[in-house]
C-alpha cells in the first residue's frame, strides 16, 4: 500500500508542476476576480462612509480615504431634519406591514399549493408568478389610478397592500417548495397524536419553516425597504414618504450638493437593513432543518 | 376497550385502483393482530383507514362499537408508529413524547409522570434531552414507541415499525414489541410484510393480497392449514412446492400424480380435504412442505415414497435443503385467485424442482437418484381455478 500512495502523489505534484494551475499563476487566477469583486461592492460603499464623516468644505480637499478631521455632523444633521425622521417612521411602518401581511397570506396560500390537489392549482402557481413578469414600471401609472379611484393615493395601507401584492409571487413559490419538502408522515403522525390541521400547522410545519419563513421576510423587508418607483407614484406627502423617496427630495432641496449629508442619509437608510439582515442571517445559519427530515 | 372490527370495507383510490376489496373481520380488546402480505396488497392502506389517516370508500371501520368513518384521527383515541417514525425533529425527545398529552390539554405533573414512565418503561430516560438526529435508529424507534404508549390509547396502529432496523437490531425490538404489548394489554394492529414478524408476533394473522383477505388465522392454523394457494406459498420458509398435479385412482386407492411421481392419499388427507375425492381424474395444485421430506428408510410404505434425482445441494448448518428434479409444472400463486385457468397463464419457474429441508447427517449427493419418504398428512390440494383448499 506504502509505495502505491508515494507513487500516486508523486504524480500528482509532477501534474501540479505542468499545470497552468500551478504555483503564481494559480494565485493570481484566484485572486483577482475576488479583489475585483471586493472593489466593485465594497468600493462606493467605502467612499460614501468616508464622504459621510467630512465636513462639506472638506469633500474635494481632502481626497483621501480616512478623512484627517472626522465629525459626525453630517449625521447630526440627517438625524435632526424632520423629513428623516417622518420617512424613516413610514419606512419602517410599510416594510413590516408589507413583511407581515405577506407571511399572514403567503403561508396558507402556499401551505394550500403544497398539499392540496384542487382543479385549477397548477394554472394559479403559474399565474400567481404573473407580476413578476410584469416591468414595475408598467405598473406605476395603473397603480396610481388605482389609488386615486379607491382614495388609496398617499396613504401607506395602500402602499403596503401593493408591496403585499408584488411580493407574493415569489413568498408563495418559496414556501410551496419548502412545504413541499416536509414529510406528509409529519402532519400525519400530529393528527393520529390529536392535533388539530390548524394545531399541526403551528406546532409542526411553522417551526420547521423558520428558515424559509425568514428568508421570505427578509426578503421581502428588503424589497419593501428599497422600493422607489412605485413610492415616487403613490406617495404626495411626508405623511407617506419612505427613506428612498426622502433621499430623492432631498438631493434637489439641499441646493448645493451637500455630499455628507447625502451620503450620511443614505448609510442611515441602508443600516437598519444589514442590522436585520444580520440579526436574522444566524438563525437561517442554524440549520435548523440539518438531518432532522430525511 | 379498543375493539376494532372492519364491515365490508372498500377503498378505492382516485385514479381506480381498488387497495382494498371488501375487507370483513373483527380484532379482539387487547389482541395483537398482525396484517401481513406483499407491497401493495392493501395492508397499510387498511391501517391508514383505521387512523383516520385515509378516506373509507365503502363499508365501516368501527371502534368499540362506534362508526369512525367520518371521524377524525384525533377524535379517534388511537395511537400510530409510522415505518419512518415521523418524530418532531424540532423537538427533543422529551418533547416529541410529550407532544400526544400537549394536544391533549395535559400539563404539569401529570404530563412530566407520565413521559417519565414511558421513557422508563422503553429504558430510553437517559435521552429525553436529545433531539431526534442525534439518535440511533433504533433509539429512534423507541421514542416513536413513547409517543404512542404515553397517551394510553384504545388501539395502537403500526406499520412496518422495524423495516427500517438492522436485522439483528430488528429481531431485538421484535421480542420488545411482543413484551410490551402483553404487558399493557392493549389492543394492536401491526402492519408487515414480513412473515417472520407476522409469525412472531401475532395472535392472529390476517394475509391480504391484492387488497383481498386470504386467510385470519393463528400462526399456528396459517401453517398447518392455508385456505389459498397464496397461503401457502406465503407462509414458511422455503415456501411450501406448489405444483400442477392430477389426482387419480391407484391400485391402494386414491393417489395424486404430480410429472413422474406418485403419492397415496391416505384417511387423514381425506379427512382434511373431503373435496379430494370428487376430484378423481381432474387437476388440482399440490402443495408440499419442504420440512416433510425425509430420507426414506425401510420401513416407509410405497405409498408415501418418491424417487428422483437431485440437483442441487444448500448446505445449512442445522439443515440442508435439497432441491429435487421434477417434471411437474410448478404454480405461483400470482396466478391464481379469481382468475379463469388456462394454460400458459401460470409463472414457470426456469427449472422444475421440488425443495426438501432434510437433516444434513445423511446428504445425497448431486446427481444421485435418491429415495425420499414424504409425510401424507402434511400433503395439501387447492382447486386450480380458485386457488382455494379443497376442503
Amino acid at each position: 500500500m506504502v509505495p502505491d500512495i508515494q507513487n500516486s502523489q508523486e504524480k500528482l505534484a509532477r501534474f501540479r508542476r505542468w499545470s497552468w494551475f500551478a504555483g503564481p499563476l494559480r494565485k493570481i487566477i484566484i485572486w483577482l476576480p475576488l479583489t475585483m469583486l471586493v472593489l466593485w461592492t465594497l468600493g462606493p460603499f467605502l467612499i460614501s462612509a468616508s464622504v459621510s464623516f467630512k465636513e462639506p468644505a472638506h469633500v474635494f480637499s481632502d481626497a483621501s480615504l480616512i478623512p484627517d478631521d472626522p465629525t459626525l455632523n453630517a449625521y447630526a444633521r440627517t438625524i435632526d431634519r424632520p423629513g428623516f425622521q417622518r420617512a424613516l417612521w413610514n419606512s419602517v411602518v410599510i416594510a413590516f406591514g408589507s413583511l407581515i401581511l405577506t407571511l399572514v397570506v403567503g403561508v396558507p396560500a402556499a401551505y394550500a399549493f403544497a398539499r392540496y390537489r384542487f382543479r385549477g392549482r397548477h394554472l394559479l402557481l403559474m399565474f400567481s408568478l404573473l407580476p413578476m413578469l410584469v416591468p414595475k414600471v408598467g405598473l406605476m401609472f395603473p397603480l396610481f389610478l388605482l389609488a386615486v379611484k379607491v382614495g388609496g393615493f398617499d396613504s401607506r395601507i395602500f402602499m403596503i397592500l401593493v408591496f403585499t401584492g408584488m411580493l407574493l409571487p415569489l413568498a408563495v413559490w418559496l414556501l410551496v417548495g419548502f412545504f413541499q419538502a416536509i414529510p406528509r408522515e409529519l402532519e400525519e403522525a400530529a393528527a393520529v397524536d390529536g392535533a388539530t390541521q390548524f394545531a399541526a400547522i403551528r406546532t409542526i410545519i411553522l417551526p420547521l419553516s423558520i428558515p424559509a419563513l425568514l428568508t421570505v421576510a427578509v426578503l421581502a423587508f428588503r424589497e419593501a425597504w428599497n422600493e422607489f418607483e412605485l413610492v415616487l407614484a403613490l406617495t404626495q406627502t411626508a405623511n407617506s414618504r419612505t427613506l428612498p423617496y426622502e433621499l430623492y427630495l432631498m438631493q434637489d432641496a439641499t441646493g448645493l450638493a451637500d455630499y455628507p449629508i447625502q451620503n450620511a442619509f443614505a448609510l442611515l437608510t441602508i443600516v437598519p437593513l444589514i442590522l436585520v439582515y444580520l440579526r436574522i442571517e444566524r438563525y437561517v445559519a442554524e440549520g435548523l432543518l440539518s438531518g432532522a427530515v430525511k | 376497550m379498543g375493539e376494532v372490527s372492519f364491515k365490508n370495507v372498500v377503498k378505492r383510490f382516485p385514479d381506480g385502483t381498488t387497495a382494498v376489496n371488501k375487507l370483513n373481520f373483527d380484532v379482539a380488546e387487547g389482541e395483537f393482530l398482525v396484517l401481513v402480505g406483499p407491497s401493495g396488497c392493501g395492508k397499510s392502506t387498511s391501517l391508514r383507514m383505521v387512523a383516520g389517516l385515509e378516506e373509507i370508500t365503502r363499508g365501516e371501520i368501527t371502534i368499540d362499537g362506534e362508526v369512525v368513518n367520518n371521524l377524525t384521527p384525533r377524535e379517534r383515541d388511537i395511537a400510530m408508529v409510522f415505518q419512518t417514525y415521523a418524530l418532531y425533529p424540532h423537538m427533543n425527545v422529551e418533547q416529541n413524547i410529550a407532544f400526544p398529552l400537549r394536544m391533549a390539554k395535559i400539563s404539569g405533573d401529570q404530563k412530566k409522570r407520565r413521559v417519565a414512565e414511558a421513557a422508563d418503561i422503553l429504558d430510553i430516560a437517559d435521552l429525553l434531552g436529545r433531539f431526534p438526529r442525534e439518535l440511533s435508529g433504533g433509539q429512534r424507534q423507541r421514542v416513536a414507541m413513547g409517543r404512542a404508549i404515553v397517551r394510553e390509547p384504545r388501539v395502537f396502529l403500526m406499520d412496518e415499525p422495524l423495516s427500517n432496523l438492522d436485522a439483528k437490531l430488528r429481531v431485538q425490538m421484535r421480542g420488545e414489541i411482543s413484551h410490551l404489548q402483553r404487558a399493557l394489554k392493549t389492543t394492536t394492529v401491526y402492519v408487515t410484510h414480513d412473515q417472520v414478524e407476522a409469525m412472531t408476533l401475532g395472535d392472529r394473522v390476517a394475509v391480504m393480497h391484492e387488497g383481498v383477505l386470504q386467510q385470519l388465522a393463528s400462526p399456528a392454523m396459517l401453517y398447518a392449514e392455508p385456505e389459498t394457494v397464496f397461503v401457502a406459498s406465503f407462509i414458511g420458509s422455503p415456501p411450501m412446492n406448489l405444483c400442477n398435479a392430477m389426482v387419480e385412482d391407484g391400485p391402494d386407492g386414491l393417489q395424486v400424480r404430480f410429472g413422474k411421481m406418485t403419492l397415496g392419499i391416505d384417511q387423514t388427507c381425506l379427512s382434511k380435504f373431503p373435496k379430494v375425492e370428487k376430484m378423481a381424474g381432474r387437476q388440482i395444485v399440490l402443495g408440499t412442505r419442504p420440512e416433510s421430506f425425509f430420507m426414506a428408510d425401510g420401513s416407509a410404505g410405497e405409498a408415501s415414497r418418491i424417487r428422483t434425482k437431485v440437483d442441487l445441494v444448500e448446505m445449512l448448518g442445522a439443515e440442508a435443503l435439497v432441491y429435487l428434479q421434477s417434471d411437474a409444472q410448478p404454480i405461483s400463486s400470482a396466478s391464481i385467485p379469481d382468475r379463469p385457468v388456462a394454460e400458459g397463464i401460470f409463472k414457470r419457474s426456469q427449472k422444475y424442482t421440488i425443495v426438501a429441508r432434510l437433516a444434513p447427517q445423511v446428504l445425497p449427493r448431486v446427481g444421485e437418484l435418491v429415495d425420499l419418504h414424504y409425510e401424507l398428512g402434511a400433503l395439501h390440494f387447492f382447486d386450480p381455478k380458485s386457488g382455494k383448499a379443497l376442503r
